[in-house]
């Protein structure tokens, strides 16, 4: 066998064990295992994130953090956004409403995505809550007194779908009560969605 | 029955794709190896996706395992206000220098769906100086919706008006499955819009080669730039060519000589010179000298005599003397 058949046969072989391993790999050993995450029914994982506070219409780190099992005896709400996300900035003053109906039992926390330059999106958001598509009578608040943290490991721990706006309800003794899809909530929908559960 | 299987035979060798088919099928499959996401609905979301695919493949296809590199250039574009995006550049200009535009020809899925589209048997709509002009069509889609929206609005442009990988690989590959059903609920004019466009370049396809890589890919433009400079494609030897035209007449690309910003490397041309001036760069190394690639399609076939130069034609610039 000549030098250009050898190399012939080995790059044909190599290409085929490439796409024989990808297709094994991926499929079969780098499975979703997303029956380990929490669904409904399923005692959350507790965590600690970085939260902040609205100080005179600016949003501060606070020295505390966010943990979960603080918070056992109150219903807690977490909802993810990200910056980009137009829908999640507009729904947020509705999850902020809930928060303050039903503060006695609730607990509202607001999770963005992006866990770098958390301080720099939430400067932006204060300004720029929802843009001029999504313009309503909240275009321009800054009063919010449900918590704001931001940080990318908690959703990883549900089994929500793959976007945002979506919304995790845990009760009181933290587990999973209600996962919502992805999609945008007006102030009627958050409380038709979410009161049963308080 | 002995005639049935030589019958059967002679068919397979008939239509045996060529080697470019099977270089495209193989890509096509291997940025998508995935394959359990079509069956879960969900989008890979492992280490992987870090890296991108030098072809046009959807980040949001349930079966991709890596980026869209048109995806990330915008992506990051759009948060270029963070950090400067070297790392996308880096990879882009990296294919580019490695590969250029033998990306489209060879490890394009898209490019592939346009050319099994093709093979459908209808009137065709042949190359023209209309279609030439076309052709820069797509520097502008490059240049607004891949730099300037990203850039200045943090808007992915391509990715969210035009493009149909994203329609067909995300859009629809999401939707059809039923755990995503609830997204049907958010779908608006923009998909509307994107479907539309979709169905129009899936049926313009049919009649027009190539349609999208011709006149809207941005990546094709991108890729074009390293044209003259790419390790691998399409060389010309100025020494041996009579600039007889026969290569840019039988081209499906809009190229005004062969290699040049249009050309997709697909080799087409390397049969018809009649002077064999038509090479592979490196073939050198790996072929004896004169020993060119014959494509499986059997109907181009070399003429023996000349044809009259195109009045328009000059065959200049930088291809290789070896």
């Amino acid at each position: 066998m000549n030098k250009e058949k050898i190399f012939k046969i080995s790059a044909v072989s190599l290409a085929g064990a490439v796409l024989c391993g990808a297709l094994v790999y991926f499929n079969f050993i780098d499975t979703d295992d997303i029956e380990q995450k929490a669904g409904v029914g399923d005692i959350s994982a507790d965590f600690t994130i970085d939260k902040f506070t609205v100080e005179d219409g600016i949003f501060v780190l606070d020295d505390e953090k966010f943990t979960l099992s603080d918070y056992k005896g109150k219903v807690v709400v977490l909802n993810f956004w990200a910056s980009w996300c137009q829908p999640c900035r507009f729904e947020i003053p509705f999850f902020n409403e809930f928060h303050e109906k039903y503060s006695t039992e609730v607990e509202v926390v607001i999770i963005n995505q992006e866990s770098a330059n958390s301080q720099k999106i939430l400067d932006d958001y204060v300004n720029n809550p929802a843009d001029a598509n999504y313009a309503n009578d909240y275009s321009k608040w800054t009063e919010y007194s449900c918590t704001f943290a931001c940080s990318n490991q908690v959703m990883p721990l549900y089994q929500v779908g793959q976007g945002v706006p979506v919304t995790i309800v845990l009760d009181r003794d933290g587990k999973v009560q209600h996962i919502t899809e992805v999609g945008f909530h007006d102030y009627q929908s958050v409380e038709n969605e979410l009161l049963k559960y308080l | 029955m002995k005639k049935f299987f030589s019958k059967i035979k002679n068919w397979f060798v008939k239509i045996k794709p060529s080697k470019r088919k099977i270089v495209q099928l193989y890509s096509a499959l291997l940025y998508n190896a995935n394959i359990k996401g079509f069956f879960n609905g969900r989008i890979y979301e492992g280490k992987t996706k870090n890296m991108c695919v030098p072809g046009l493949n959807c980040y949001s296809c349930p079966g991709a395992v890596g980026s869209c590199p048109m995806g990330s250039l915008q992506n990051a574009l759009s948060a270029s206000g963070a950090r400067t995006p070297a790392y996308i550049f880096g990879i882009i200009i990296l294919f580019g220098l490695l590969l250029g535009r033998t990306i489209c020809g060879w490890l394009c899925p898209i490019g592939l769906g346009q050319e099994l589209l093709y093979k459908i048997k209808t009137p065709k709509l042949k190359k023209s100086k209309v279609t030439r002009v076309l052709s820069y069509f797509k520097y502008f889609v490059l240049i607004g919706l891949v730099v300037i929206l990203p850039l200045f609005w943090a808007i992915p442009g391509f990715c969210e008006y035009i493009c149909p990988a994203g329609t067909i690989e995300g859009g629809v590959g999401l939707l059809s499955h039923p755990n995503n059903a609830s997204q049907l609920g958010n779908l608006g004019a923009l998909f509307s819009w994107k479907f539309t466009l979709l169905v129009l370049i899936v049926v313009g396809s049919v009649f027009v080669f190539r349609l999208f890589c011709r006149f809207l890919c941005p990546l094709g433009a991108l890729y074009g730039f390293f044209c003259r400079i790419a390790l691998l494609g399409i060389k010309l030897d100025k020494n041996e060519c009579t600039d007889c035209g026969l290569c840019v007449s039988v081209c499906k690309m809009d190229i005004k000589r062969v290699g040049d910003h249009e050309c997709i490397q697909c080799g087409d041309c390397i049969s018809v010179c009649p002077t064999k001036a038509i090479s592979w760069k490196g073939s050198k190394l790996f072929l004896r000298k004169n020993n060119v690639d014959l494509p499986a399609d059997t109907d181009i076939k070399p003429l023996n005599g000349m044809l009259k130069p195109k009045a328009d034609e000059n065959t200049q610039g930088g291809a290789d003397n070896e």
